[in-house]
């Protein structure tokens, strides 16, 4: 057991933050919000060039073959900063399903999306039929699909790659509450073929690591939020004196605390289950961590906001959006409740009796 | 990063099962899967064939006599005790006044009590609180006079766990009433609680048990050979202690227990296993919380603020898992049962101890420092709000 970075893990998240605290402030972020698509190509261009598009990737499909522990980190970093960027659509999603999905064809496909020429969005959503080679059906609100060159479709057991102008594919496209956009997808007869098909496990793998990605996020923002929080109570005073010396106020930032640790906890745990070999554990682990970063994320965010009072709800303080990120955190890629039932239904992680 | 035990910590989790599930009285066992609280005698039995093993101290080293196990070790070997179930070796004995007799204690004191407490011939209780000093424990009354040799002590403790149990009683007692500050008045004895002027009353609970007492001293006379510390240092000694029972166990082996159960009432009741699971989901990230203080803890010596986190969560998550092994089990739980009730058929899940038992967690939120405590520790130490 260990829990430490190694020292190219530490520079990594140090170069991160650095980038972000330079490149990333919060009026930076609202300029890029401001931009047509809702986001800045010019960070993300700086994030192709940083290599943070490639990095969760294996060498042989085009990646820098770092780990889950550096996504993990990227993902941190992200939260604080709140990056609008679609890099959980496209790289984790999208290209986790076509760097795990694809075989021989994962390093042409993903080409594109990491070179930040495409945009990649992954449609997961049980509306989706395939019939006779067409992919028929509807996808409500695919992250970044308002802007993707190109689609990952989940029909039936696998996936299919299909291009952002495919005939019979048709897109409204909206922003997002919280930053980033979206679409809702419609098929009619959008023809794919062997070529386009992607193995489950693409699909599998893509859920988990944009699990993971969220963990991570929550943890960085969660963490921001705190600290900006606490901040606030120690500098703003009523009554003569700091409104931190209220007892009920300090208790509540503690409570904040202890969720904010087992989030930190959820994020290293996904980190660390990319390499478990049972399914079974990997399937309870990921369903675990989503219903609690969406628990905990959604207790920290509505007390972030309490205890910052009137400030807290207004558009221009970073606190209300870390409140909306964290809000959609725990809502997208299945909710809380839908993860704590499929736990359930997986029997949960105690046996009804012991092994002896 | 790595959240694996290493190949010696499976093999010593494997050992300490097999231990159990080759030692433990099946009659302790089974009461202790049941709910029920074992006898004295159960619980001397099982203290005793542990240290035969000399692992029923877990936390004191070895050159204490102790089997000197890591963070990690001490982790699994009490996750081991709580999933089995089994007892755990009296926490008055071996986490309380062990370790304190091993800092603070003379080696008259050491030889005289060390060996018997780890085995438990002498079962110990800890008077501490009185009626009026319980969070604020430093304001405490029980006053020692001076008179030749001796202490001659009286006061009123409250809330002496298994006192009845006990033979001796490591106590608060203030030795210097003028002292500027009143944490700096007290001193640390160790009673005799078969002395004269020692009355032991019991105090029955909301569970309908006999667990507490209150002890009354009336001019108890106390050797001054069994001062630990130095007179009027005893506030030391105590903060020793209290750091030592907050050492960031957050208790996962027993909710897990307590999943087991609801899982057996539940059956096939959908409702009921997605609350069990939504309590595991916190439970198994909680997990990863202790495995994080314990990586800490072998890094670094000093307290690591974020016990607080375990006990807080660990606490919230195991009544909430009693309380919904409560809900599961509904009206049949109702009915007033004795742990001396006879001990069913195998496979018969025992919901006599159900409602006793949620009603007396409730007290693991106030004991050791209560959650509201806790919140204003990690409040003021670890986010600076003061």
């Amino acid at each position: 057991m260990n829990f430490d970075l190694s020292d190219d893990q530490r520079m990594l998240q140090d170069s991160v933050a650095r980038y972000l605290a330079d490149r990333y402030g919060f009026e930076q972020r609202t300029a890029h919000a401001g931009e047509a698509r809702g986001w800045s190509q010019q960070a993300w261009t700086e994030f192709v060039e940083l290599g943070l598009t490639m990095l969760p990737f294996r060498e042989e499909v085009g990646g820098l073959g770092l780990g889950s522990v550096e996504t993990m980190l990227v993902g941190e970093a992200f939260g604080r900063a709140l990056v609008i960027e679609p890099y959980l659509p496209s790289i984790v999603l999208a290209g986790t399903a076509v760097a795990e999905g694809a075989g021989e064809r994962a390093e042409a496909l993903l080409a594109p999306i990491l070179s930040g020429e495409a945009i990649g969005a992954f449609a997961d959503d049980a509306s989706v039929a395939l019939i006779d080679g067409y992919l028929v059906g509807t996808a409500a609100c695919v992250l970044a699909g308002d802007c993707a060159d190109v689609f990952v479709v989940v029909a039936g057991d696998g996936a299919y790659v299909v291009p952002g102008d495919a005939a019979g594919l048709s897109r409204r496209g909206y922003r997002l509450h919280g930053g980033g956009g979206a679409a809702d997808l419609h098929f009619d007869r959008v023809a794919v073929d062997a070529a386009s098909q992607l193995a489950p496990i693409g699909v599998t793998r893509a859920r988990e690591a944009g699990i993971a990605f969220l963990a991570a996020e929550a943890a960085g923002a969660m963490q921001s939020a705190l600290d900006i929080t606490v901040e606030y109570l120690k500098t703003r005073e009523q009554f003569g004196k700091p409104i931190g010396t209220n007892q009920a106020l300090q208790h509540r930032a503690a409570e904040m605390l202890v969720e904010v640790e087992q989030v930190k906890s959820a994020a290293i745990y996904a980190a660390t289950l990319a390499s478990e070999t049972d399914d079974a554990e990997r399937a309870k682990g990921f369903a675990a961590i989503k219903a609690v970063i969406g628990k905990s994320g959604r207790f920290v965010a509505q007390s972030a906001v309490q205890l910052h009072g009137g400030i807290g709800v207004s558009e221009e303080h970073i606190v209300s959006h870390w409140f909306r990120r964290l809000t959609t955190i725990g809502m997208i890629l299945g909710s809380t409740q839908f993860h704590v039932n499929r736990l359930a239904d997986l029997g949960g992680f105690t046996a009804v009796r012991r092994a002896a | 990063m790595d959240l694996r035990f290493t190949a010696e910590e499976d093999a010593f989790r494997k050992d300490v099962r097999a231990f159990i599930r080759d030692n433990l009285d099946p009659v302790t066992h089974r009461k202790m899967l049941d709910g029920r609280i074992p006898s004295k005698e159960e619980v001397v039995t099982w203290q005793r064939t542990l240290n035969g093993r000399n692992w029923a101290t877990p936390s004191w080293p070895a050159a204490a006599g102790g089997p000197g196990f890591t963070s990690v070790e001490r982790y699994i070997f009490l996750d081991e005790l709580h999933q089995a179930p089994a007892p755990e070796p009296v926490s008055f004995n071996v986490s309380m006044i062990g370790p304190v007799l091993i800092a603070f204690g003379t080696p008259a004191q050491k030889a005289r009590f060390l060996a018997a407490t780890a085995n438990n011939d002498i079962w110990w209780a800890q008077g501490f609180s009185e009626p009026g000093a319980g969070s604020d424990l430093a304001s405490l009354r029980t006053s020692a006079r001076r008179d030749g040799d001796h202490y001659v002590v009286s006061g009123h403790k409250i809330w002496q766990g298994m006192a009845h149990h006990a033979d001796w009683m490591f106590t608060l007692v203030r030795t210097d009433p003028a002292a500027p500050r009143k944490q700096r008045g007290i001193s640390f004895l160790l009673i005799d609680l078969h002395s004269p002027g020692v009355t032991v009353r019991p105090i029955i609970t909301m569970d309908g048990r006999h667990e507490v007492n209150e002890v009354f001293l009336d001019e108890v006379r106390v050797p001054v050979d069994c001062l630990v510390g130095e007179e009027n240092k005893g506030w030391d000694v105590t903060k020793f202690l209290l750091s030592n029972e907050r050492t960031g166990i957050a208790r996962i082996g027993m909710t897990k227990h307590l999943i087991r159960r609801i899982k057996r009432l539940a059956g096939d009741n959908a409702a009921a296993l997605r609350k069990a699971a939504a309590i595991e989901a916190e439970l198994k990230i909680l997990e990863i919380t202790q495995l994080r203080v314990l990586d800490g803890q072998r890094k670094s010596d000093g307290p690591d603020p974020r016990s607080s986190v375990l006990k807080l969560k660990g606490v919230e998550l195991r009544q909430a898992a009693s309380e919904l092994l409560l809900e599961i089990a509904g009206i049949a739980a109702l009915e007033v049962r004795s742990d001396e009730d006879p001990i069913g058929p195998e496979d018969e899940e025992w919901v006599g101890s159900i409602m006793p038992n949620y009603a007396i967690l409730r007290a693991a939120s106030i004991y050791g420092g209560s959650s509201e405590v806790q919140k204003t520790i990690v409040a003021s130490s670890i986010l600076g709000l003061k």
